[in-house]
């Protein structure tokens, strides 16, 4: 029945089209223009200029003796690296955070060392951040949230205006679910091939989560993943090479961060 | 033309009421779809009032508010789904997956399609013309221009013997 091959043919189109473009999905178009490195550079300088309007920052000298033990560790066994990183510690208990702006820059605050129970656990939280770098995505972001503007900064050597937008956006925007999923793969293996066990991540997140309460406001970006059940999973089920075995840090954390904190 | 079926009106033979009825059952999507985006049953409520007030205004109008109705149908299933799976995605915290990205897209195309012949059905039906979709045209012509069984021995008004 000639009604009977109708449906037949509606059918089919609604399933071709819908596996068709299952198959292929539209993806939008890749921005044409893309920060040049130096470009990349010069606005990182910016908006480190910019936080450091905002917040008071520990100097150098406190910042590598606390944080360069973990970070070498981490960038030797980095290879290749897209950036030269640099690392900020700044002066604020409150907040239980750390952030990626561009460049390679990674801003730790104080708090988030107070808040670890170990030197392992901030690796692995430094390990996400390195990998939001290494994956492209801060870059990424502000060209989605910005586009030329962000260009248009640069050149003409930074409204200020601009630039505190730009690192409001890199601050407290979050990233999408597939990016933070990325990152937290790769700071797994970053871990394991720092030899420590990306399972430091998972008590970090439980530790996180059990205190939420008590930190309502200031774990913004560690914390406003809704999944956070599946993210500890997700570190505690990683699988590990066969002869593996974890390298502890020979620092004594809590004595280290009460004396200079 | 087999006897089964009731002759089909020509446009000659039909008011502008009518016209205008039949149009307006194509007409009446439009107006719900606005109120009814976010819960995609509405627009089918309204259609389904519409066929029931109107269908006794001859074929031509019976045929074209059931068609409008039937079409809509699928159009409203799909667009719950895409809905229902959006809310599960967005609360259960799942990954917005290709299949879901492909479905709602092809949502999209049916969406787009069923617009399109909407308005070209209204066009029609206020020239007084018949417009079969596929499928719900031949379906809506079934079921509106068979007679049934009662029809076939019609009975008829004689003068006084």
């Amino acid at each position: 029945m000639k009604i009977w091959r109708e449906l037949l043919i509606l059918v089919l189109v609604f399933g071709l089209i819908w596996l068709a473009f299952t198959w292929r999905p539209l993806s939008l178009p890749d921005s044409d223009f893309n920060l040049s490195s130096e470009r990349e550079e010069d606005l990182a300088e910016l908006i480190l200029d910019d936080i450091k309007n905002q917040y008071e920052f520990y100097d150098d000298s406190i910042t590598n003796m606390l944080l360069s033990p973990i970070t070498s560790r981490l960038l030797d066994s980095l290879n290749p690296k897209k950036y030269e990183y640099r690392f900020h510690l700044i002066d604020s208990s409150g907040e239980i955070n750390a952030f990626a702006t561009i460049d390679g820059h990674i801003y730790v605050f104080s708090g988030l060392l107070k808040f670890v129970d170990n030197p392992e656990q901030l690796a692995g939280i430094l390990a996400h951040e390195i990998g939001h770098h290494e994956n492209g995505d801060l870059v990424d972001r502000l060209m989605k949230e910005l586009g030329l503007s962000v260009l248009l900064a640069v050149m003409t050597g930074g409204d200020a205006v601009m630039v505190s937008e730009i690192s409001k956006i890199l601050i407290s925007t979050g990233f999408d679910r597939k990016q933070e999923r990325e990152a937290d793969e790769f700071a797994y293996n970053l871990m394991i091939k720092s030899q420590i066990n990306p399972a430091r991540l998972a008590h970090f997140f439980t530790k996180l989560k059990a205190e939420e309460k008590s930190y309502p406001d200031n774990m913004e970006i560690i914390a406003s993943h809704p999944n956070s059940k599946n993210r500890i999973e997700g570190a505690l089920s990683h699988p590990l090479p066969k002869a593996f075995e974890e390298r502890e840090f020979e620092i004594e954390w809590k004595k280290l961060i009460e004396e200079i904190l | 033309m087999s006897s089964e079926y009731h002759s089909i009106p020509q446009p000659n033979e039909l008011s502008d009421r009518e016209k205008d009825d039949a149009m307006g059952s194509y007409l009446m999507m439009f107006a719900s779809v606005a109120i009814g985006l976010p819960l995609p049953i509405i627009n089918l409520i309204a259609a389904i009032v519409y066929y029931f007030t109107n269908r006794s205004k001859g074929l031509f109008v019976h045929f074209h508010s059931l068609q409008s109705l039937i079409s809509q149908l699928p159009t409203t299933i799909i667009n719950a789904i895409g809905v229902f799976w959006g809310i599960r995605i967005y609360f259960f915290d799942w990954e917005l997956s290709d299949s879901f990205k492909g479905y709602i897209i092809m949502a999209i195309i049916f969406n787009l399609a069923y617009f399109v012949f909407s308005i070209v059905g209204a066009v029609k039906a206020k020239k007084g013309r018949m417009y079969y979709f596929l499928f719900f045209g031949r379906l809506s012509y079934e079921a509106v221009f068979k007679k049934k069984d009662e029809d076939m021995s019609e009975i008829q008004n004689l003068p006084p013997r």
